[in-house]
């Protein structure tokens, strides 16, 4: 037993010291590294900076003899630096010299990789790269497993752009996560006037989460008739989709849509009746004043505050609504008004 | 003492002598598998978090709003630093509540005057009943920010103020006492963001705040207090934190969200009832009835802590604040594990009630006294004249190598995934701290809880007061932060 113990301690004493001198020796390492890499950029920094600027189109010599570690890197992260901001006539040098020195190939080849982290790092430069050789392995890694390589890949072809891209974004937004929709319906939103008639073609077949991220961007992106679309959808099954819909008809200035629009003010889901009110605001309609005036009633808080919105909205004649709702039996309609043309008048 | 006597008596110190080795091995045996799970989780989470998207968070239309609710009680001397802290966030639409909980320094004036408050006449729809609430105000010169001023009711009772007076569907609570990174709630949101149906409540990191250099409510220099018993807690937040919470997580079995620092559901916590007044730990308690009503419901949920946003608070810089700190923590935890004793070993409250509950009961709950119990039984042992000196100091000397052994686990955590404290020189004596821990302080928290536990059962109960001095070197607190 006691040797046993002995054996134990040992143990555990070479393991603490060896953990304590790993922490040690890791942070003196890291230090070092990080001195090197600072020294080194700066050197290729000051070379490369009038190539990378489209100031000389002849690469400089310096750069057929990269060291591994740590040129490579940092010659890499000048170049991603760069190529945003470069003209495009630079840009495609660029990019032609990453893909002739087997850089493209090699980030190809890591979007396959079993790391995660290794594919997610390789779509991030790709994207950035935009090399046209890209798209296909791409599309195949918006079903990646993992979210960050499927959100890079899709952030990658929302840089790449074409018809391609935008479809196969657009099956994307149908992602179970709720961020992947979000940034997706970012990336979308960017891709040009052809996303909405694109998104509204596939609307029947997404599912719900796309659906809402759907309404939003089209509202977003513009599009034909979109109007008419957005109020059919003020009949939907899902309070949700009603109150986008309601939101989205304020947001692109749909102004036949007033009667349905105060008729959703009634609706028996509060989400749709705040989203009416701010949208009758945003439309201007003077004569939803005394339904916006009785929703000033309402049990919801963002109902209430988008109404007083929406009077503030309309003007002189919202404005004298609100004087008057300030003697309402409602406390809570009296407070909101109370409330409202008090900002009104800071404001003023 | 008759021989008979004292025979009996040896054999039960040499049957607990037993008992204790077997419950040291379980003991530290589990604290491993915690650290293992820890270690998997963080490195998951650094390589995840490799193209942060905060940015893209903070820009989105689709971003929740927030409440931050701010519970406030005798915080004359942080609060203005902690509301330009939150003022300064980095989050697109939120609100400061600050609950003003009856103080009786000039908390609520210096609000007045600091914020320029104007009393709003605006109606409270009371959905959870609270203490009186005398008055809402609402800064003229900052929109996002509305002070309610109420009769005492403690913590828990301002948080529900909060909650009625709060708009937003996700809110988070606060610590006065405490200050929030800048991109903290960007980073604490991203769950909900990703899965807000399962999402109900996300916990970040508390860290010390003792010896940083705060600015305009910013801690813009991390560093190491001078005070011995503050560098002890820096050592003990970073292991309950990175090698404890992040492990429990990892396994769907987190038991607290430090209440300086948690992201809730809004929806979720009314229909549970809000903060109860009935622990001393308003959090803890919550947390696990939170499991407890998901679970009942048959309901898919995640209760999470995230490791990088970052909050950071006084710890305190006295023994006697510190007693009175850990005492209520530990009695907190006695009433919660007690309240809930109906979940503990029931496969339906999954992990939680299978293994974090009974680990809790068994070594969190118990291991001070078995402990306290043990220094007893070697003394015993050595007056009967049966104590085997150096298998004593043997087993002595593995128990303070696996201490330190867990701590500097946790500085390894740290170093590989956050490495906050820059200067080398913070970094060896956190070294040499995880290993002196071992010697005198931990064994005095010990104590403590054992006194913590003899209260609860003699029934003496009490918060204690706050002693605070604000956001200098030098400080002392009582604030809000790891347990276990």
């Amino acid at each position: 037993m006691r040797t046993a113990v002995a054996i134990a301690i040992m143990i555990l004493v070479s393991v603490l010291a060896a953990l304590m001198l790993y922490i040690l020796a890791r942070r003196l390492v890291v230090a070092w590294v990080q001195g090197i890499e600072r020294r080194r950029r700066e050197t290729l920094e000051q070379a490369l900076q009038p190539w990378l600027r489209g100031e000389t189109a002849t690469p400089p010599s310096l750069l057929q003899r990269l060291r591994r570690w740590p040129d490579r890197s940092i010659f890499v992260d000048l170049c991603l630096q760069a190529l945003p901001r470069t003209d495009a006539a630079t840009r495609a040098r660029m990019i032609e010299w990453l893909e002739a020195h087997g850089y493209v190939a090699q980030w190809l080849r890591e979007l396959r990789h079993r790391s995660a982290w290794k594919r997610e790092n390789a779509a991030e430069l790709l994207g950035i790269a935009r090399s046209e050789r890209a798209v296909d392995p791409l599309l195949e890694a918006l079903q990646d497993e993992v979210l960050d390589v499927r959100m890079r890949a899709a952030a990658a072809l929302g840089q790449l752009g074409g018809r391609r891209a935008r479809e196969a974004l657009i099956g994307a937004l149908t992602d179970q996560n709720r961020w992947s929709t979000i940034r997706i319906t970012d990336l979308l939103s960017g891709m040009g006037p052809e996303v909405g008639p694109e998104l509204r073609r596939a609307f029947p077949g997404m599912g719900r989460a796309a659906r809402l991220a759907a309404i939003d961007l089209i509202a977003r992106v513009g599009s034909a008739d979109s109007g008419e679309f957005f109020t059919a959808l003020l009949q939907d099954d899902d309070i949700d989709i009603r109150a986008r819909a309601a939101a989205a008809l304020g947001r692109i200035g749909h102004h036949p849509a007033a009667g349905p629009l105060l008729q959703a003010l009634e609706d028996p889901a509060w989400p749709v009746r705040a989203m009416a009110a701010k949208s009758l605001g945003s439309l201007q309609v003077e004569a939803a004043v005394p339904l916006l005036c009785a929703a000033l009633r309402d049990r919801e808080w963002w109902v209430r505050a988008n109404s007083a919105a929406a009077l503030r909205a309309l003007g002189p004649a919202g404005a004298d609504a609100l004087r008057r709702m300030q003697d309402d039996p409602d406390r809570f309609a009296r407070d909101q008004a109370r409330a409202t043309l008090e900002e009104m008048e800071t404001t003023s | 003492m008759s021989p008979g006597m004292s025979a009996f008596l040896a054999e039960v110190v040499t049957g607990y002598n037993h008992f204790i080795l077997v419950y040291f091995i379980l003991i530290n045996a589990g604290y491993l598998a915690i650290f293992l799970l820890s270690l998997r989780a963080l490195w998951r989470f650094v390589k995840r978090s490799f193209f942060p998207d905060y940015e893209k968070i903070r820009a989105s239309d689709l971003t929740p709003p927030i409440s931050l609710l701010v519970p406030a009680h005798n915080e004359a001397r942080n609060i203005v630093e902690s509301i330009h802290s939150l003022l300064r966030l980095n989050y697109g639409d939120y609100e400061i509540v600050v609950i003003n909980d009856g103080s009786t320094d000039n908390t609520l004036p210096l609000l007045i005057e600091r914020f320029a408050l104007k009393r709003s006449s605006e109606p409270v729809r009371v959905l959870l009943d609270t203490e009186e609430i005398r008055g809402v105000y609402r800064s003229l010169s900052h929109a996002n920010l509305v002070v309610v001023d109420k009769v005492q009711g403690g913590k828990s009772d301002a948080l529900n103020a909060g909650l009625n007076i709060s708009r937003y569907p996700l809110f988070c609570s606060i610590d006065a006492d405490s200050l929030i990174e800048e991109n903290a709630l960007l980073r604490l949101v991203k769950p909900f963001i990703e899965s807000p149906q399962e999402t109900v409540a996300a916990g970040g990191i508390v860290r010390v705040a003792n010896g940083c250099k705060v600015v305009d409510g910013r801690v813009v220099q991390v560093g190491l207090p001078k005070s011995r018993i503050a560098v002890m807690q820096v050592v003990e937040y970073l292991r309950a934190f990175l090698a404890g919470r992040a492990g429990w997580s990892a396994i769907q079995a987190l038991m607290i969200i430090s209440g300086a620092f948690g992201l809730y559901r809004k929806q979720e916590i009314l229909e549970i009832g809000g903060y109860s007044k009935d622990t001393d730990t308003e959090d803890a308690e919550l947390v696990v009835r939170l499991h407890k009503a998901m679970a009942e419901a048959g309901r898919r949920y995640r209760i999470i802590f995230i490791p990088d946003p970052v909050c950071w608070t006084e710890v305190p810089e006295t023994w006697s604040v510190l007693i009175r700190q850990r005492s209520r923590w530990h009695r907190g935890l006695m009433q919660t594990l007690w309240m809930y004793r109906g979940m503990f070993m029931r496969r339906r409250y999954g992990t939680l009630g299978t293994v974090a509950m009974p680990w809790f009961v068994v070594f969190e709950l118990l291991g001070p006294v078995v402990e306290v119990l043990g220094y007893i039984s070697i003394s015993l042992a050595w007056w009967l004249g049966i104590l085997d000196r150096s298998f004593v100091v043997l087993f002595l000397i593995v128990a303070f190598a696996v201490g330190a052994l867990l701590s500097v686990g946790a500085l390894l955590l740290e170093e590989i995934a956050f490495r906050r404290y820059p200067r080398f020189r913070d970094l060896l004596r956190l070294l040499a701290y995880g290993f002196l821990e071992n010697f005198g302080f931990r064994q005095f928290l010990t104590f403590v809880k054992v006194k913590a536990l003899l209260d609860i059962l003699l029934r003496r109960r009490g918060w204690g007061r706050m002693d605070r001095r604000g956001f200098e070197p030098g400080d002392s607190g009582d604030g809000d932060g790891p347990r276990s």
